[in-house]
């Protein structure tokens, strides 16, 4: 009994003693509970709630368009923002690829006539609208939108046909009825400049998130090295030896690019063939292999410069994988990796656009899942470097204050 | 080689000098050992004799030059083979050698002859493709050392480079510094064990806070001056109580319960100013020594301090 006092009593004096790795402890579960909770105060209605903003481009302009949209305002959880009317269907699909909207509804010109060409029963001959959907978007905020919209559309089928038997309790504007309930919704994913009806399979979209996350995993295994380079004198003996900062920090670099590229790789192939053997989708390989190697590199580089960065900043190996570690998860959590971007509320969404992961993760969203090309990547291609070259800058002050 | 004078720094937020008026001087193929306390300053005297740090004053002098004048021709020709095992414990000692070898941008044949004389001075013939961190203590300081060696140094700094490791692997180490040494090398030897420093150094200084206390030939130090240590063991715990019936300043002090000791040139007045204290006990005198100094003992004296 003695010995166990005594060694409760050692254990916790030793864990008194290193403050930052108590700090490290309470301050990532409160960081983690406070981004996580305003990241997902919408998803579960606790709060005001941000509604999904989506797209429409009503091409028609007339009476019967107009009061679609405004049917449209109605639906919980949404809403509609009108394109100018000499928007084209082009700039509403790159409205989609950027990222700006889940959804885009587009009205044609001849909307009257598609409807003329849809019978009244309901079987549609045309689509009257189309519905562009991002594949990014998680598919559980597809289909509530798409429910909302048909059951809207339903009923208004239902009300033409209790109109038809004079037994609609209901007022409503006959013709608007009759015209909205023969409205046939074609919808489809926007993947590049081509548009398929399949939705992306859930490896399409794990790959990308995962894909960055476990690249600024590198974090751990590179600052713990540097650190024990740092405490073992091999650092001051390759000094001696005439070997500078630069060099030092540029030979980390290439080493952990090639394994980031390697853990991508391998992601490749366990989405293109493992996920199949055990029973689930094929990961589709993407359209633009520059654009995957330019976005790929340069979230390495962002990943490796801040991992760089940790390392010169850290003075023990619970130091490096426990900062390396938390700060990679509230990156994680910032970026749209464990929540998705859009059902964030607008401040956290703003907060969104200044974590790396975020960039990296449209990115890889670009050329994974809209299926975009080489150019689409460069804006957040270009973010990453700066991030990567801030980091490698702030590294090499560190290292060099510290010598 | 080296010659320091009035050295001192003051390293960032400390309010003691880690080095205060330093004044040394390394001659050219000497084994110069550096001795000192734990903060002495060893560490940053060594530091700053190797361009890694800058003095706060005072000035070191290499060849001749000023050492931050001639920085590149310092990292050229002296290496360190520091306390801790500064190699990659994944890679074999081969491969450490090999990428060690690679920093001093010399061609391949010169490489190969580096790593051969560094292998065969340390004794590694038969390790090379081992890995590092599967070593022996011995082993592992001896790789520290062929390491130091790639770069064939005219001046090498050892700091503590037996520490923890056993007899034979000690022996190892010290008789290849000190074939180095008889090859032409300046050794700068660091290290807590006297009587290594002792065996195998020519000339010794001693640090403490941040002053030379001693700087000589280890022979003379030893041996020079008149004073000798004279050693009483008594057969009872009354080294106090004897040592309180003597005049003042009788010039031995109590080293423990039993022991007596002290430096003379005279023992006899001092054994008979004893014997005449333990007058009346039935203590008696279990042994007396008397003779030339060990050099743990000349260090001990010189940095005793009242903590």
């Amino acid at each position: 009994m003695t010995k166990l006092v005594a060694l409760l009593k050692k254990e916790f004096l030793v864990v008194s003693k290193d403050i930052h790795g108590l700090l490290v402890l309470f301050l990532m579960p409160a960081a983690f509970i406070l981004i996580m909770s305003l990241a997902t105060q919408d998803v579960f209605g606790t709060a005001k709630s941000s509604p999904i903003k989506y797209a429409v481009l009503d091409q028609y302009q007339q009476t019967l368009s107009i009061a679609l949209i405004q049917k449209l305002r109605d639906i919980k959880g949404f809403e509609a923002v009108v394109m100018p009317g000499d928007a084209t269907v082009v700039a509403l699909r790159e409205s989609l690829q950027r990222g700006d909207y889940q959804f885009a509804l587009h009205i044609p010109a001849d909307f009257a006539a598609r409807l003329a060409a849809n019978d009244e029963a309901g079987k549609p001959t045309t689509a009257s609208v189309e519905l562009f959907i991002a594949p990014a978007q998680k598919p559980y905020v597809q289909q509530l939108f798409s429910s909302a919209l048909q059951s809207f559309l339903s009923l208004a089928k239902l009300t033409l046909a209790l109109n038809a038997t004079g037994k609609n309790p209901l007022p409503a504007n006959p013709a608007e009825l009759e015209a909205l309930g023969r409205v046939h919704v074609a919808e489809s994913y926007v993947y590049g400049s081509r548009s398929e009806n399949k939705a992306p399979t859930s490896v399409q979209q794990n790959v990308p998130a995962w894909l960055v996350f476990s690249m600024f995993f590198v974090v751990i295994p590179l600052s713990t090295a540097f650190l024990a380079e740092k405490q073992h004198g091999t650092l001051q003996r390759l000094r001696l030896m005439g070997v500078g900062t630069g060099p030092l920090l540029l030979g980390k670099l290439l080493p952990y690019y090639v394994i980031n590229q390697a853990q991508m790789m391998v992601m490749l192939v366990v989405g293109r063939f493992a996920v199949p053997l055990l029973g689930g989708d094929q990961l589709n390989m993407v359209d633009s292999w520059l654009g995957l190697l330019i976005i790929s590199s340069a979230c390495s580089f962002a990943a490796i410069g801040f991992a760089l960065l940790i390392a010169t900043l850290v003075k023990t190996t619970m130091q490096a994988t426990t900062v390396g570690g938390v700060t990679n998860i509230i990156f994680g959590a910032l970026g749209g990796v464990m929540v998705p971007k859009f059902v964030m509320p607008d401040f956290m969404q703003r907060i969104t656009d200044v974590s790396p992961m975020a960039w990296g993760l449209e990115g890889f969203l670009d050329v994974f899942l809209r299926q975009g090309d080489w150019q689409t990547v460069l804006p957040e291609a270009g973010w990453l470097l700066l991030f990567g070259a801030l980091s490698l800058t702030a590294a090499t002050l560190f290292y060099r204050r510290l010598q | 080689m080296y010659r320091i004078a009035n050295l001192s720094k003051r390293h960032e937020g400390s309010r003691q000098p880690a080095l205060n008026g330093v004044d040394l001087e390394i001659p050219r193929g000497s084994l110069f050992g550096l001795l000192g306390p734990n903060g002495a300053g060893k560490s940053t005297l060594l530091a700053i004799m190797l361009g890694l740090t800058k003095q706060s004053s005072g000035e070191v002098l290499f060849d001749g030059a000023n050492l931050h004048g001639c920085l590149s021709r310092v990292r050229r020709v002296v290496a360190l083979v520091p306390q801790d095992l500064a190699f990659y414990p994944m890679l074999t000692a081969r491969e450490n050698l090999r990428f060690f070898v690679s920093l001093l941008d010399l061609p391949a044949a010169e490489q190969r002859q580096r790593i051969e004389f560094s292998v065969a001075t340390t004794g590694l013939e038969h390790d090379l493709d081992k890995r590092a961190q599967h070593f022996s203590g011995g082993l592992q300081r001896r790789l520290n050392l062929a390491i130091g060696l790639l770069s064939k140094p005219e001046v090498l700094c050892l700091d503590e480079p037996t520490v923890g490791i056993d007899p034979h692997s000690r022996n190892f180490i010290l008789a290849a510094i000190k074939r180095l040494n008889q090859q032409g090398m300046t050794i700068v030897y660091t290290s807590h064990y006297m009587e290594e420093v002792q065996r195998i150094c020519d000339r010794v200084a001693i640090i403490d806070r941040g002053r030379i206390v001693v700087s000589d030939t280890v022979d003379h130090l030893l041996h020079g001056g008149v004073d000798a240590t004279l050693t009483i063991v008594l057969s009872g715990p009354v080294a106090k109580v004897v040592l309180a019936k003597l005049p003042p300043e009788p010039g031995l002090q109590a080293i423990d319960e039993c022991t007596l000791q002290g430096m003379t040139p005279l023992p006899l007045p001092l054994l008979q100013a004893v014997a005449g204290a333990m007058a009346g006990t039935e203590v008696t005198i279990d042994r007396i020594s008397y003779g030339r100094r060990e050099l743990e003992q000349i260090f001990i004296a010189l940095t005793e301090r009242n903590e």
